[in-house]
């Protein structure tokens, strides 16, 4: 008479299997990040009869038409965003289309197009597997735009090769 | 046996689902302040601070603030003294015209320093000090 084998022989093995997955997935998830590490901020400005302001991705500001810039009331500056992953990892950067973002203080608006990056388009980590992301965009400002204080948001993706 | 190729596949999908990430998303606030224009009756050609000007701007009008003028003249005397300044810039503020006599600005930009504000009166004379001039005020 054939005894049935015990339960935990054939269920060994099985456990080494299942605990080389976890180790696996464990060892290799989750290693592609990217973080906000600073949002972008326009600063201060009179509307006069409307125009636009660039934000550089340098985080400089200028102005067309009537807009004054005002260095009171916060300082101009770009979105950083830190990318960390493989070394050496190409990776290219999708920014929000122009029509898609908008600013508002609650009962105004103004549209935020014109998004740039530095690097433009594609980046290469660092061997340390690290990298800065800045970014601009351009504000279109309305005539006699109401003061007040306006905020919004965008996303930015970073997709690696 | 069965339990083991169980295990094997799991190990299989592990992997598979433990690629480096593909594709990573991440969102940043954007913020911006619209100032206000200031509205004055005066001819300010000396720089003081914004907040000197919209405090006076805000007062409520009485006995003891008198005109917007007045009250300014109360925060910077040097106010009425009609400093001229140099570097009239009018075409560059909104919505100004040819500078009257008296009228004043200083240079948009480089030569103010932070945390002083100049400011462009349209004053005509035919309106008097009782109307309601529009004055742009240029900040550095």
């Amino acid at each position: 008479m054939r005894s049935r084998p015990s339960p935990s022989r054939s269920t060994e093995p099985c456990h080494r299997w299942v605990a080389l997955a976890l180790l696996a997935a464990a060892g290799t998830a989750g290693a592609q990040t990217l973080s906000n590490t600073s949002p972008l901020s326009f600063g201060a400005f009179t509307a006069g009869s409307g125009g636009t302001i660039v934000l550089s991705t340098a985080g400089a500001r200028s102005k067309s038409g009537g807009v004054l810039l005002v260095s009171q009331g916060g300082a101009a500056a770009a979105a950083q965003f830190s990318v960390t992953g493989t070394a050496s990892a190409v990776y290219t950067i999708t920014l929000p289309v122009d029509g898609t973002v908008l600013l508002s203080d609650g009962s105004n608006s103004m549209a935020l197009n014109g998004f740039a990056s530095s690097p433009a388009g594609t980046g290469i980590l660092s061997g340390g597997g690290t990298a800065v992301l800045s970014i601009g965009a351009t504000l279109t400002v309305g005539n006699a735009q109401a003061p007040g204080s306006y905020t919004g948001s965008f996303n930015v993706t970073v997709n690696y090769q | 046996m069965r339990g083991t190729l169980a295990a094997g596949a799991l190990l299989v999908l592990a992997l598979a689902a433990g690629r480096p990430v593909d594709a990573a998303s991440a969102g940043a606030s954007v913020t911006v302040r619209v100032t206000q224009s200031v509205v004055v009756q005066a001819l300010l050609g000396a720089p003081l601070s914004i907040n000197d000007i919209l405090d006076a701007l805000r007062a409520p009008a009485g006995p003891s603030t008198g005109s917007v003028l007045i009250r300014l003249a109360q925060i910077a005397p040097a106010l009425t003294q009609g400093v001229a300044a140099p570097g009239f810039a009018a075409d560059a503020v909104p919505g100004m015209q040819a500078a009257m006599a008296g009228a004043l600005t200083l240079p948009l930009s480089g030569t103010l320093q932070r945390e002083l504000v100049a400011a462009v009166s349209l004053i005509g004379q035919e309106a008097g000090n009782d109307a309601q001039p529009s004055i742009t005020v240029a900040f550095n």
